[in-house]
């Protein structure tokens, strides 16, 4: 007991003579010009799709929009399009191209299911870059 | 250091004036605490920095269950541990045997014989051997004056746990003294 209190009282004169330890000159400088350029990178938009993916998507839905005219009766496509008609036509070609596809209904499970996991690791993963992104 | 409470609304709408204070008041622990757990001042200073662009990301989150310091050393902390994962030198402690009541007052009068300046330095160098989970509980206990419940805080341990390991810690730092000043110790009795 008595060499505790003398190991204490050995500490409490070490640590009376020791002082913190200062940083550079420029320390707190440098932590704001960090958070400063931190601020600028964040406002600066980046989108999160790059451009050709969109000249892509546009590809494709004006190839879709052809193809729905050119299906459709050339008789009814005049100065007035019926629309409803052609939109009935490009179902009645989709029910009849996808019964060609026989899916078995484990199939259709294993596509829920991995489904709900890209979902779940979906949120998981933003759950931990927010937290590895604040408090370490 | 101890009365200063920042405006952290101030802080948040961006006044990067308050938060320069705020800096200020803690580098100098936050610094210190890096220096003794990383042993070296550049990679320090370096984690010291990043400590407090981690405060400022988080600090919409501290909700004020702890003192702000607490908060803050908890962070430094963290992220030296994380440093010292990266860089593979996770130290740990080396077993030690307990220090003897007359090796402590040899400790004592050797210091005693010593210049100020001359005894700063065989402390720092000696601080430099503990681990690093030693060397922030005795700096954040002495230097701070942290009690064992922020300690607890801070390292993520129970007050019993912070305790035992002050105590120890304590005990590693003497030996190490006790193998400095050997020469001076035996010059004593000589």
């Amino acid at each position: 007991m008595d060499e505790q209190k003398d190991l204490e009282k050995l500490m409490d004169k070490i640590f009376d003579g020791d002082l913190l330890d200062a940083p550079s000159t420029n320390f707190t400088t440098s932590v704001l010009e960090k958070i400063e350029a931190e601020k600028k990178e964040q406002l600066a938009y980046t989108p999160l799709l790059p451009k050709w993916v969109f000249v892509v998507i546009g590809v494709f839905v004006a190839l879709f929009v052809i193809f729905v005219f050119r299906i459709t009766d050339p008789v009814s496509i005049g100065p007035q399009i019926n629309y409803l008609e052609s939109f009935k036509s490009i179902s009645s070609w989709f029910a009849t191209s996808a019964s060609v596809f026989d899916f078995s209904g484990t199939l259709g499970y294993s596509i829920v299911a991995v489904g709900l996991v890209i979902c779940l690791q979906a949120s998981l993963l933003n759950k931990f870059v927010n937290r590895t992104n604040s408090l370490a | 250091m101890k009365d200063y409470q920042p405006n952290i609304e101030a802080i948040l709408a961006g006044d990067s004036r308050e938060f320069s204070v705020l800096v200020d008041t803690y580098k100098n622990v936050v610094f210190t605490v890096a220096l003794r757990m990383l042993k070296n001042r550049e990679e320090a200073e370096e984690v010291a920095q990043d400590t407090f662009i981690k405060v400022y990301r988080s600090l919409r989150k501290f909700k004020g269950d702890s003192k702000l310091s607490t908060w803050i050393y908890r962070i430094a902390y963290n992220t030296c541990l994380d440093r010292l994962k990266k860089n593979g030198r996770d130290r740990k402690n080396v077993a030690i045997d307990e220090i003897e009541g007359f090796e402590i007052k040899n400790i004592d009068n050797a210091l005693d014989g010593m210049v100020k300046s001359e005894r700063a330095e065989l402390i720092r160098n000696c601080i430099k051997r503990l681990s690093p989970k030693d060397a922030t509980l005795l700096t954040l206990f002495y230097l701070e004056e942290k009690n064992l419940n922020e300690l607890g805080e801070i390292l993520k341990m129970g007050e019993s746990s912070v305790k035992v390991g002050l105590f120890r810690a304590r005990g590693r730092l003497a030996k190490i003294l006790k193998q400095y000043l050997e020469p001076e110790i035996i010059g004593n009795y000589g």
